[in-house]
């Protein structure tokens, strides 16, 4: 059983008071809202699906064994959130070039560079998009990627592997077609 | 996948993972500096992980938390039943089946029930006046009351479950 911070104010939650909840949602609201973000590649649709996550959780929180760190759990929440609302709801291409907008307004230079890298990430198949997102989320171990993908540690690490090398090859073709076409 | 001469893409994960030793990052500094190519490849790994790193940054809209626990509200409301409500929906449960039971023991219900449809609707004598036998249904009292009983008992034993008894467990397990 994980003893910190988040265990004492979830076994306080479960006594009783429910509005220590909120603390909860303070702590973990940007990576759970930014882990829907990559995945949904929309900033209305992110926050409803972080919103329903945070949700979920309370609403099972009776049922966390407490085992794994509540961030983890939390995240595993997302993200099958997240994919599940993928699946039902195509986002368009659009989505993502209005994304880019909201994060990458510095140097000119490196923008067609950029462009081309989301391009390349959206050809990924979801679950690599999915796997890769994780990795470079960089705040979870592999283990605890292990545990949101429902997934063996060493299956994470080969996928991981095998996106990466998927983006590169990806990547590549498409900065070979763009010379040809200069 | 080589990059290099010496190195391959794989080197330059683990050069941006810091997986390298001080001496092969030195190494690879050094093949970057002569080798453009792995130069190239090192700026465009870079670039995806910025992609990445630079999103985590996001922040939802500043009523996020208010939002959140609006909702949870929302649901409590709407789904919630009090332990004092659900105590007096057990006893309402209870009292019914023991008063149901009292009453079967004492043989109110084992004369069977005939419903004769001209009589139940009146306007069925006035078009059909020779209704069949047919029209004519036994119900076996007993049978129905001794129903409602046991559908009375599975309604209370889920309410011992979902109001009292797994409250009380979780309750004791988290103070184990």
């Amino acid at each position: 059983m994980v003893t910190d911070a988040d265990s004492i104010l979830i076994n306080r939650i479960l006594a009783g008071e429910q509005h220590l909840f909120a603390q909860l949602v303070n702590k973990h609201k940007s990576y759970a809202y930014s882990l829907a973000l990559r995945i949904i590649e929309n900033k209305a649709d992110a926050e409803e699906i972080a919103q329903d996550s945070f949700i979920k959780a309370f609403k099972y929180l009776a049922s966390f064994q407490q085992e794994s760190k509540f961030s983890t759990w939390l995240y595993r929440i997302v993200f099958n959130t997240a994919i599940t609302y993928k699946r039902k709801n195509k986002v368009s291409w659009q989505s993502i070039e209005q994304l880019q907008k909201g994060y990458w307004q510095d140097d000119a230079e490196q923008a067609d560079k950029k462009k081309f890298i989301a391009q390349a990430i959206h050809q990924l198949s979801e679950q690599d998009q999915a796997v890769i997102t994780l990795y470079y989320m960089q705040e979870l171990s592999l283990e605890e990627m292990a545990e949101i993908l429902q997934s063996p540690a060493n299956t994470v690490k080969v996928r991981v592997h095998r996106a990466r090398l998927k983006l590169a090859e990806i990547l590549k073709t498409i900065l070979k077609k763009e010379a040809l076409t200069l | 996948m080589s990059v290099g001469k010496n190195f391959k893409r794989e080197d330059v994960w683990r050069y941006l993972d810091h997986d390298m030793s001080e001496e092969e990052k030195s190494n690879f500094l050094a093949a970057v500096k002569t080798d453009k190519n792995l130069e190239k490849i090192l700026e465009e790994e870079n670039l995806i992980r910025l992609h990445f790193t630079r999103i985590k940054l996001s922040e939802p809209s500043a009523g996020f938390t208010n939002l959140v626990m609006e909702k949870i509200q929302k649901v409590q409301g709407e789904f919630s039943i009090s332990i004092k409500r659900s105590m007096l929906l057990l006893a309402g449960v209870l009292v019914v089946t023991l008063l149901t039971a009292f009453l079967v023991s004492k043989g109110i219900f084992d004369s069977p029930g005939t419903i004769k449809l001209p009589e139940v609707n009146p306007v069925v004598n006035q078009y059909l006046p020779n209704m069949p036998e047919a029209s004519q249904f036994t119900i076996n009292n007993k049978i129905v009351v001794n129903g409602i009983i046991i559908l009375n008992l599975i309604i209370g034993f889920v309410l011992l479950d979902r109001t009292v008894l797994r409250p009380f467990f979780q309750k004791r397990m988290r103070h184990s």
